[in-house]
């Protein structure tokens, strides 16, 4: 749904969000007024053509980057009040954020990659920790690799653990940029069903493609062009192979 | 108009800013360091021109005693070619200044208004009136005397009687200053002081200095000097032979030389440790961009373009740090000269260039960082497209080696303290040169700790190697003049020993007879042994020869060696080698009963006293005693206390050993650019992980345990390689000024300091991180993952 007017009820809205980058002399508009909400529990693909400002909405959405200008709220939580510490902290507590290019840390193994945001949020006991990193790695397919480093796996595999790593502090929302972007078709399928998954077992999903044939996993779609949301439908159903 | 490529060597630059400022200052650092070379040059010029101020004579004749009205003293300085003449009278005598008594050497100048040759020049107060003195500048520096202007000195006659004069002011002289380091302090008087106080008339020196020295105008002018003086008193007794001063030679020339020999093993090492910072800074540049040179090649870029781009970088770094360097290196090479001039010199040279110099620097400079980058480039160049384009920061076979396995496994550390101990592993070669930087810096620093260390104690070893607390000489083979002494209240032991001269093959030695058991001598024999109370009692012609005697002659333990001696010709057999440094390690140790054979003689020459207590002025009460008690029975003599001449040794040591310092500093400073280069460089090409790190919830202190842990390592391992490396660079300056002085040195490695460095070393990688990591932190995750 898109509105004008958002509702009270929604886990993340959007209000009048603006983002310029600005390089030197030159300055960029990548978000240009965007008005979004999302609910609890909802998955949602965002698509649009390259540079329409998909991956910089969910950053502004994870606080990875801040508005130039509108407010950001998240789960109750007014990210643009929140200081670089305070998001770090409240991402490794409530987002899952898996990227494109898997972005592992190379020197640690598959079971410490998806370890670490326990390690940030210092949850529960090591053995805790280390239990819960094998859980979401089985949980991702990736049970029997524990202890490769990430130049030993294949793209897929490094996704795969990447999306185990998004898990690792159970949040509520979970972003993904372009997560089959590297993936052969098979293995961007089986993520997809990975994430749709996730959201039929209670998590809020959303992730940026610029295929719309990916994006008909989710129950909406969100289409962006030239900064600007421009269209917000809900597909019937989700999970289904297009 | 120029094309991309050109544009992209240049864009480079401003691209990061701090890993360009510190590659700049690498280069400089690298060019600085050669302006040490440029010292003595700089050094050698200021003396030429001081010796032009100070007029400082050609020629010394020094006749046993002469006298010269104004009128014939004005013929000599009439003499062709005669640029200045002078004549002035040298003694020693005993002053005091409070409780402390010692002898003085006193020099006199006819009017200190008008000095043609070796002037005395007033650098406070004013020049003395009659029964008034100047004290040499040097005396204070020296620790030898602490005198100054408005103090009251004390003389004391040969009878031991004694009056007080002022001092109005200090001064220096070419000629005399140097000689209050390793001899006695200064004092100038006017000629007519001196007459009024011996009652006496007449002059023992005469110098003088010549217009043109070439083609021998120098000997012809002496002839007609010495045959005029001649004339006019009659046939003089020479107490030496007329003394040239070489060309270009000046005093403390070799003091200064041999202090340039370490400022050259200094300078050796400071460009060759800033040579291989740039090495590795160009090499770690080159390597940051694996990716951008994959692109480059992908889109049809050949290696020589592509090359082409870097080395241009490479020379637009060069030029910039070598611009800086330059003026950099002008300042400390004459800041540096100006402070090893004073202390040693006691001269304040003006500012100078090496051009010589300066040309070495920028082809250094800019060569050197052009070179420096070729094998970084070639290499980067030849590494095939898709493997570059995977470059994610990490070698291909991170996590085979044993290194890789053991960080792994270390799972009790927290986990960023862990992410920041296996990036050290990521790049083993790079991590490896990162830690080499450290251990250059701290390596070096200790090897300077090592090199004083050795020097303070080898020195104090020589100083009490002999001579006792107290010597007192000239006054040979007069009854009961030992047993005075001992009798003095406060006098723990006497020992007779006697000095004479000796030649062995071309070299004049002294030579200085012992007691088989001297108790007061210090021996340090490193090769075969010391000689028996049998060998002396049979007066057996065996010898102990001084190392830098053995070194310069080739005479080895065993050898029998003909010698001169003042009896005549001997052989002695050499059956050790000593390493102390009395008259400068040029010495043969014999039994003293030996040597009163050979010299015909049946009593010492000098005695040396150790007082019952080592407090300096129970010392000097002592010897007051001693002086009293010898003087009242009529004897002459000269006494001597020796913590006075420590004293002043240990403040030229120290001085020396401050330059050295001062010398360290800037190679200290390379290290620590170079380092701070390292790890800036280390943690902007994290600044993409630190991004990630930051996404998934890492607060400002992991990301700051992760990057310290990194920091730390680094700084342990190079502490660790930076032991042997200070070992070696101290043993090898230790080694070359062992060569320059014919000597060695037993070893004194800097044990406390070892603690005290690694500590110091991670002080210092904590503070050189704090930057680049606050920044990375700074940065928004968004920013941080843009970042390349």
């Amino acid at each position: 749904m898109m509105s004008d007017s958002l509702p009270l009820h929604s886990s993340i809205e959007l209000r009048d969000v603006e983002k310029v980058y600005r390089s030197g002399r030159l300055e960029y508009a990548a978000l240009r007024g965007v008005n979004l909400q999302v609910d609890s529990r909802e998955f949602v693909a965002i698509v649009g053509p390259s540079g329409s400002g998909k991956s910089t909405i969910l950053n502004v959405m994870t606080g990875i980057d801040r508005p130039t200008a509108g407010t950001v709220k998240v789960f109750g939580a007014t990210l643009n009040d929140m200081n670089e510490e305070e998001l770090a902290v409240w991402r490794g507590e409530h987002v899952g954020i898996v990227f494109q290019f898997f972005q592992l840390l190379p020197t640690l193994t598959a079971l410490e990659n998806a370890m670490l945001p326990l390690d940030f949020a210092r949850t529960g006991s090591v053995a805790d920790r280390t239990d819960r990193a094998h859980h979401n790695l089985a949980l991702v397919g990736m049970g029997d690799k524990p202890d490769h480093l990430p130049l030993e796996l294949s793209g897929g595999e490094q996704q795969r653990v990447a999306i185990a790593r998004a898990l690792a502090c159970s949040p509520s929302l979970l972003v993904a940029d372009e997560p089959t972007g590297n993936l052969d078709s098979d293995t961007a399928q089986h993520v997809l069903e990975l994430l749709a998954k996730l959201n039929t077992d209670g998590m809020t999903v959303l992730y940026v493609t610029h295929d719309r044939e990916l994006a008909s996993y989710a129950d909406r779609t969100v289409t962006v062009k030239d900064g600007r949301v421009i269209d917000g439908h809900r597909p019937s159903g989700h999970g289904s192979a297009p | 108009m120029r094309s991309a490529l050109e544009r992209r060597a240049w864009r480079e630059l401003s691209r990061r800013r701090a890993r360009s400022i510190f590659t700049v200052l690498t280069v400089a650092a690298a060019t600085t360091a050669l302006w040490m070379f440029a010292i003595p040059q700089l050094s050698n010029r200021a003396m030429a021109e001081r010796v032009e101020d100070h007029q400082l004579d050609d020629v010394v004749l020094s006749p046993a005693w002469f006298d010269l009205s104004d009128r014939q003293i004005d013929e000599l300085q009439a003499i062709p070619n005669v640029a200045g003449l002078d004549v002035r009278t040298g003694f020693v005598a005993p002053i005091s200044f409070g409780e402390q008594r010692q002898e003085a050497f006193f020099v006199t100048v006819r009017d200190f208004g008008d000095q043609e040759v070796n002037v005395v020049t007033i650098d406070e107060g004013e020049a003395p009136g009659h029964r008034e003195f100047l004290v040499d500048l040097q005396n204070t520096r020296s620790q030898r005397l602490t005198a100054t202007t408005g103090d009251m000195l004390r003389l004391y006659g040969p009878s031991g009687e004694s009056e007080e004069f002022k001092i109005t002011g200090v001064g220096g002289s070419l000629r005399h200053s140097d000689g209050v380091r390793d001899g006695a302090p200064v004092i100038y008087i006017t000629h007519e002081t001196f007459e009024d106080l011996a009652d006496a008339q007449g002059y023992s020196v005469l110098n003088f200095k010549v217009a043109d020295r070439t083609d021998g105008q120098l000997a012809a002018t002496l002839n007609a000097v010495r045959s005029a003086f001649e004339g006019m008193v009659g046939e003089p007794e020479y107490q030496t032979i007329p003394q040239i001063r070489p060309a270009g030679d000046w005093p403390a020339k070799e003091s200064m030389e041999n202090v340039t020999t370490v400022f050259y093993v200094l300078a050796s090492i400071a460009a060759a440790s800033a040579l291989f910072m740039v090495y590795t800074t160009m090499n770690a540049i080159v390597r940051e961009q694996t990716n951008e040179i994959a692109v480059m090649k992908a889109i049809g870029g050949r290696r020589r373009q592509i090359a082409w781009s870097y080395v241009r970088s490479a020379a637009i770094i060069g030029t910039l740090g070598t611009s800086l360097g330059l003026v950099v290196g002008f300042l400390m090479s004459n800041l540096l000269l100006q402070m090893a001039s004073t202390t040693l010199m006691a001269l304040t040279p003006g500012w100078g260039v090496s051009w010589e110099v300066a040309a070495l620097s920028v082809l250094v400079g800019i060569g050197g960082s052009v070179l420096a980058s070729l094998p970084a480039v070639w290499r980067a160049v030849r590494v095939p497209v898709q493997e570059a384009l995977r470059d994610q920061g990490i070698a291909a076979g991170f996590g085979d080696g044993w290194l890789d396995r053991t960080l792994q496994r270390s799972n009790r550390l927290p986990r960023m303290t862990q992410i920041g101990l296996r990036n050290t592993a990521r790049r083993k070669a790079a991590s490896l040169v990162t830690a080499l930087q450290v251990s250059l810096a701290v390596g070096i620093a200790l090897g300077l700790l090592m090199l004083g260390a050795t020097v303070m104690d080898a020195a104090q070893d020589w100083r009490n190697a002999e001579g006792g607390d107290i010597e007192v000489s000239d006054g040979p083979g007069v009854d009961g003049f030992e047993s005075r002494i001992a009798n003095v209240a406060g006098v723990a032991d006497v020992e007779g020993v006697y000095w004479s001269t000796i030649g062995v093959g071309e070299e004049r030695a002294a030579m200085l007879g012992l007691e088989a058991d001297t108790t007061i001598f210090g021996k340090d024999v490193v090769a075969g042994r010391w000689f028996t109370p049998e060998e002396a009692a049979t007066q057996a012609r065996v010898a102990v020869i001084g190392l830098p005697l053995a070194e310069l002659t080739g005479v080895e333990v065993g050898a029998e060696v003909a010698v001169e001696t003042p009896g005549g010709s001997e052989t002695l057999q050499i059956i050790g080698v000593d390493r102390n440094m009395s008259n400068d390690g040029k010495i043969v140790y014999l039994p003293i009963e030996t040597q009163y054979d050979m010299d015909l003689r049946t009593a010492p020459n000098w005695y040396w006293v150790r007082t019952a207590n080592q407090d300096e002025e129970y010392i000097d009460s002592v010897a007051s005693g001693i002086a009293n008690t010898l003087s009242s029975a009529g004897y002459q003599f000269d006494l001597e206390v020796n913590y006075i001449d420590a004293r002043a040794a240990r403040a030229e040591e120290r001085l020396i050993l401050g330059i050295i310092g001062a010398l360290g500093i800037p190679i200290a400073a390379i290290g620590m650019i170079g380092l701070a280069s390292a790890m800036t460089m280390t943690v902007l090409e994290r600044t993409r992980e630190i991004g990630i790190l930051r996404s998934v919830g890492a607060r400002a202190k992991d990301v700051r345990r992760m990057i310290g842990a990194e920091g730390l390592a680094l700084a342990t391992l190079g502490w660790v390689l930076a032991l042997p490396v200070g070992f070696f660079s101290g043993w090898a300056m230790l080694w070359v000024i062992g060569r320059a002085f014919n000597t060695s040195f037993g070893l004194v490695p800097p044990y406390w300091a070892i603690v005290p460095s690694l500590l110091v070393a991670l002080l210092l990688a904590t503070l050189i991180v704090r930057r680049p990591a606050t920044r990375a932190i700074d940065l928004s995750p968004g920013v941080a993952l843009r970042y390349e």
